[in-house]
């Protein structure tokens, strides 16, 4: 699709081109660039090149008589002095002193010299062409034996050498020749195929300015000598028009010359001539008094000789290509013949880019871009300051362009601005859209500012919502009063404007600042360990009522035992009793002991003397038990 | 019902005619340690295990104590002389009382 597309979309592209540009370039030779190349011309007469003094003089005629025989001297000590081939500088100083007008003669031998040329055989076309063209400044007729001569000369060279340049004074010498150049004619085709395009726009010939005036002039000149139709196409003349005007920030004098000379032949031409179709002025109107002024001019910046009949002009937006007016007819303006106008009021454009295409007698096409600037109004205004978290109870304050709120707002960190305003087009009272709308909080202390984007909404209103608190860094934490500007611009207005609004007290919270200066040297602060929570305690009493009733069996133990008739008579005070009884009354107590204070190795230390005494009177007792046991069964 | 009754009497008189005095004096104070067991237990149950290792502690102390006391019984009862047979009831009583010293020391270790 897109490698079948893309041929389809060129050819479309060419074809619509020339359509709607037929003829005409953008600009032509102004006031300004023939000042400019007259100061070139100038600066030629007073260098010590003898070239550039021969089309200095050729431009600009010296009547200073001081001045003048200072150059005529000049020129014949420079011809001495140059490197030049003999039949270059020869043509130069015999032009130089024509153009000057000296009154010294020109030296016989330099003379006799150029009379003699012809006798030679000449070696190149550029020899040919200053030795004929010496002899035309000098005003002696070239003999019809010698012009055909030159011709046969000519001939031969071509065929050995057909260069551009060499094409070029060979046009140039049979515009001179009569009957006998007759052949060059029908080389010229062979000269401008070579021509080089360079971005579909310009035409040029390698070589640059010298060579393509050079072949261009001859060309016109030869075809018109030989009564041949025009040797480029009116759409070649264009493009070789854009690149001379391009040229015509040359600094040489032969460029300057050679420049204008080609213009004028371009210009000359008939019916190829292109025509320079340009707006006046910046290319906006007001969309008061829209006004399109359209200059009509030839290359040389001259009104058309056959004066222009009929300009109409079709008009359209450029964004969708709709036709805001068709066949609008542009007048002349009486005190200008260029200048050709129409008031495009009665059809009231709306802001925005349009193209007008400008039909010149049916013959020349011009496409032209202009703007209509609006003008933009501040409808509203409003402007508050609302607490970060909750913004329901929002305070606003409205302001009128262009005066200033009268109050000071303040915000701290908490806090933050808000600012809506609506911008409409003065024309209808629509909502527009800028390409800029900026709000600008400038410290005047400081000299600091902060520039913020204001956003449309769906309203198509403008919004700016700055939170104090987390533009602090932006601002880099300096607190102070700052002046708030709305800049609104677009380049399709006419009336952009900055306003000051009101004055801002911004408070930033100094964390930000503090901990951005502190040092991390130092030691940290104390982590300080964190005992686990205790689980809760059963109540008091819960408690001592359980131990209460876990004494309680040890009562009723003794109750049942007594009841059953316990008795101790069986305890004799023998040493292996008693202390058998206290042995294990110390056990426990120590154990006791062991629960309160002492760790189990005090507790084992303590406990080894007390079980060793006990072992051995509990052994006695339970030996003494025993024995009356086994003597009361035996008895 | 009534058969139950006269089952339970028959039991009570056999035991209170024919057990020695000395297993009575036993079987008080197993049940004693049983009573001291059951009430730590209803504690537990009503209020929390917290302290554990002191409930715990506790509660091994009366849960040994009443094993132990069982052996103790078990050795110094007559009618188990034939299985006992190198064993006598001295001999069992100094067991039971070197058993309850290494016990308790646990038990106090545990205790907190």
């Amino acid at each position: 699709m897109f490698k079948l597309g893309l041929p389809i979309f060129c050819v479309l592209a060419f074809a619509c081109a020339p359509t709607w540009s037929a003829r005409t370039v953008h600009s032509h030779l102004g006031p300004k660039d023939l000042t400019r190349l007259q100061k070139v011309f100038a600066d030629g007469l007073s260098s010590t090149d003898l070239q550039a003094i021969y089309f200095a003089s050729l431009n600009l005629e010296t009547t200073d008589a001081a001045l003048k025989d200072a150059l005529c001297k000049k020129i014949v000590t420079l011809h001495a002095e140059s490197k030049l081939n003999s039949f270059e500088k020869d043509f130069y100083l015999i032009g130089a002193n024509t153009n000057l007008r000296c009154t010294s003669k020109i030296d016989e031998g330099i003379l006799a010299k150029v009379y003699k040329a012809f006798d030679s055989e000449l070696g190149s076309t550029q020899e040919i062409f200053y030795r004929v063209y010496t002899h035309k400044v000098v005003g002696v007729q070239i003999n019809d034996a010698a012009k055909a001569k030159i011709a046969k000369r000519l001939q031969e060279l071509l065929k050995k050498d057909d260069t551009l340049a060499g094409l070029g004074y060979a046009f140039n010498v049979a515009v001179e020749l009569g009957e006998s150049g007759a052949f060059v004619a029908n080389r010229v085709e062979d000269a401008i195929v070579q021509a080089d395009e360079v971005d579909g726009k310009l035409l040029q010939f390698e070589g640059g300015l010298s060579i393509t005036a050079l072949i261009i002039n001859g060309a016109f000149g030869v075809t018109k000598a030989y009564n041949k139709p025009a040797p480029i196409t009116a759409e070649q003349a264009v493009k070789f028009a854009n690149y001379f005007l391009s040229r015509r920030s040359v600094q040489t004098a032969k460029g300057a010359h050679v420049l204008i000379e080609a213009l004028k032949t371009i210009s000359g031409s008939g019916k190829v001539t292109p025509i320079c179709v340009q707006l006046i002025g910046n290319a906006q109107l007001e969309a008061q008094s829209p006004t399109l002024n359209v200059a009509v001019v030839d290359l040389l910046g001259k009104a058309l000789s056959p004066a222009v009949q009929n300009i109409e002009a079709k008009i359209l937006l450029k964004k969708d290509n709709s036709v805001l007016a068709d066949k609008v007819k542009l007048t002349s303006k009486s005190s200008d013949r260029t200048t050709f106008v129409a008031d495009l009021g009665s059809y009231k454009p709306v802001r925005g880019i349009y193209q007008a295409e400008l039909n010149v007698d049916g013959l020349y096409k011009q496409q032209l871009q202009f703007k209509v600037l609006g003008r933009v109004k501040v409808q509203s205004l409003e402007i508050g300051v609302a607490e970060s978290d909750a913004s329901a109870s929002t305070r606003k304050q409205s302001v009128t362009y262009p005066n200033k709120l009268k109050d000071s707002l303040s915000a701290d960190s908490t806090q933050k601005l808000l600012l809506k305003t609506l911008l409409v087009d003065e024309s209808n009272n629509k909502p527009i859209a800028v390409q800029q709308a900026f709000v600008r909080l400038y410290n005047k202390a400081t000299g600091k500012e902060v520039i913020f984007i204001a956003e449309q909404d769906s309203s198509k209103a403008y919004k700016f919502d700055m939170d104090v608190g987390n533009n602090g860094k932006n601002f880099n934490y300096n607190s102070g009063t700052y002046n708030l500007y709305l800049t609104v611009g677009d380049a399709s207005l006419s009336n952009s404007f900055e306003w000051l609004v009101a004055d801002v007290q911004l408070k930033f919270n100094q964390d930000g600042k503090d901990t951005k200066s502190k040092t991390v040297r130092g030691p940290l602060p104390e982590i300080v360990h964190q005992f686990r929570v205790p689980e809760k305690r059963p109540p008091r009493l819960v408690s001592d009522i359980f131990t209460g009733l876990c004494i309680t069996p040890l009562v009723l133990l003794f109750v049942f035992w007594g009841k059953l008739g316990i008795n101790v008579s069986n305890f004799s005070v023998a040493l292996s009793t008693v202390g058998f009884h206290v042995g294990f009354g110390g056990i426990l107590a120590l154990f006791f002991v062991f629960w309160l204070q002492l760790n189990m190795f005090q507790t084992l230390r303590l406990l080894v003397p007390i079980a060793v005494f006990t072992f051995l009177t509990g052994n006695r007792l339970l030996r003494r038990i025993h024995a009356q046991r086994t003597a009361k069964n035996a008895s | 019902m009534v058969e139950t009754t006269a089952v339970v009497q028959k039991f009570y008189n056999d035991y209170v005619q024919h057990t020695p005095k000395k297993l009575k004096l036993v079987d008080i104070y197993l049940g004693y340690i049983l009573l001291t067991g059951i009430i730590q237990f209803v504690y537990c149950c009503l209020v929390g295990t917290f302290p554990f290792n002191s409930f715990l502690s506790g509660f091994i102390s009366t849960v040994s104590c009443f094993v132990l006391g069982v052996c103790l019984r078990l050795q110094a009862n007559p009618q188990n002389k034939t299985v006992f047979a190198g064993i006598s009831p001295e001999r069992g009583f100094a067991d039971f009382i070197f058993a309850h010293v290494i016990l308790h020391l646990v038990v106090m270790n545990f205790i907190g």
